[in-house]
């Protein structure tokens, strides 16, 4: 019983990505860059405060 | 084990189609390597440590005018599960100018800053071991707003929190003791406590403000305090005050905090103090000397004054409780506790974002007990009277 849930999930977890990565366009107008956000933002900070400016960051870039 | 990849393939499977790459993510991390960390503390032999010094990683998810971020505290004690995820909150960012956060993780309120080559005394960054209760506070609980940004050119934080740890009230709402013994004769170790994953507001209560000020694109100032009552205590509340500057140029950094601390816990607690008052100081800069090199001074003070809980013998529902050595051995007593850490080092530039730092470290703590000095042993002050040095070359890498 358990090996026939695992196995169905993994069927269903390998179709649907198949479906979904066929949906995706690879042309470069139609692809958003997924990684542009945080292309800009600090690459090197304090350690306390490196994330919070990182976010800060990703932030307004997501707004523009 | 199997339940749960069971679980974790079925809700991947039900996931909908259309939303599987929808939101924006971005994953960043940091990690200090320790190549070669030599510490000695007087009166005790020399270690050399090489290995992780920290590890943090950190996922953002952006959709529409929601946020999420995971923080993985990599470096902490991974048999605790609840200390891998040092922070997990959403952000809605709906109205302008505001952000409404809720979820676990740090409580803003001090201006923390990383020394030369350890972190500040808020965040542990000792070799002999300090004393102070107020500190970095981290793995809360907490609700948050906040108004402004740079452009504005302030912002505030305003923060409700708890602890992860509430103390176990029975029935009637009465503490329950952890204690050893016969069922007539004992003595007390400590308070029943649970883990919680939210916190009651009716058993504790935590506030926290942070108002950062931009005077110029170079400075920048900031106000903290922080409160927090355990309401199944008489205990007075704890608080802290903070202030804290920092400069930013092209040729220069510079970091300063100072914070006042004031704390009291119940008599079998752990850290526990009758009357606990502290003061902190840190000053640091990095002066860039060329593209490559940067020179680093940190300098870190930290005076508490506590005094400790008179024990006695007491009787509770036909038990007689007598206080333990240990606790008759410091009972009614005030520490005063001097500890103070210079730091000095050189940092070299591999990369955009990586670097090397060579550097040493001197620190120093001073005891007294109810006035006498140099005591070669104190009831739970680690290196009492004692001085240690640390030399350390370290590679950072941000991704």
């Amino acid at each position: 019983m358990k090996k026939s849930v695992i196995t169905l999930g993994l069927i269903l977890t390998l179709g649907s990505m198949a479906v979904s990565c066929s949906h995706q366009s690879t042309s470069e107008t139609d692809a958003p860059d997924r990684y542009v956000a945080s292309k800009g933002c600090p690459t090197k900070g304090e350690y306390h405060s490196y994330f919070d400016e990182v976010e800060r960051c990703l932030e307004k870039e997501n707004q523009k | 084990m199997k339940k749960l990849l069971c679980l974790l393939v079925l809700l991947s499977s039900l996931q909908p189609l259309n939303n599987a790459w929808s939101f924006d993510t971005s994953v960043r991390g940091f990690i200090a390597l320790d190549a070669l960390n030599f510490e000695k503390v007087s009166g005790q032999k020399g270690s050399t440590v090489i290995g992780i010094g920290v590890l943090d990683l950190k996922v953002f998810a952006e959709q529409d005018d929601m946020a999420a971020a995971i923080k993985l505290n990599l470096d902490g004690k991974l048999d605790r599960q609840n200390t891998l995820f040092e922070e997990a909150y959403v952000t809605y960012k709906g109205v302008p100018d505001f952000r409404f956060i809720l979820g676990k993780g740090i409580i803003k309120f001090q201006n923390l800053h990383w020394g030369v080559i350890e972190n500040t005394y808020q965040d542990g960054g000792t070799i002999i071991g300090t004393e102070n209760q107020i500190r970095k506070l981290s793995n809360k609980a907490f609700v948050s707003a906040s108004y402004g940004g740079r452009s504005k050119g302030f912002v505030d934080q305003f923060t409700v929190w708890g602890d992860s740890t509430q103390m176990y009230s029975d029935e009637n709402g009465s503490l329950t003791y952890v204690s050893t013994g016969s069922t007539t004769v004992k003595t007390i170790t400590g308070y029943k406590t649970e883990e919680v994953a939210a916190f009651d507001t009716a058993k504790q209560l935590g506030l926290a403000n942070k108002f950062d000020f931009y005077l110029t694109d170079s400075w920048k100032v900031n106000f903290g305090q922080m409160y927090y009552k355990n309401r199944m205590s008489s205990q007075k509340a704890n608080y802290g005050f903070d202030f804290g500057a920092n400069y930013e140029s092209s040729k220069m950094e510079f970091w300063m905090d100072a914070i006042y601390g004031f704390s009291s816990r119940l008599p079998y607690d752990s850290y526990t103090t009758k009357v606990k008052n502290e003061y902190f100081l840190q000053l640091g800069m990095e002066y860039y000397l060329n593209e490559k090199w940067s020179l680093v001074e940190n300098v870190e003070g930290l005076y508490v004054k506590d005094l400790q809980h008179t024990y006695t013998t007491f009787v509770q529902d036909g038990v007689t409780y007598n206080p333990t050595s240990f606790q008759a051995e410091k009972s009614g007593s005030t520490y005063k506790i001097f500890t103070y850490k210079l730091e000095t080092g050189l940092k070299y530039k591999i990369t955009k974002s990586s670097q090397v730092t060579f550097g040493g470290l001197y620190e120093k703590k001073q005891t007294s007990v109810n006035g006498t000095k140099d005591l070669a042993f104190v009831r739970d002050v680690r290196n009492a009277n004692a001085d240690a040095y640390q030399g350390s070359a370290s590679i950072s890498f941000w991704f």
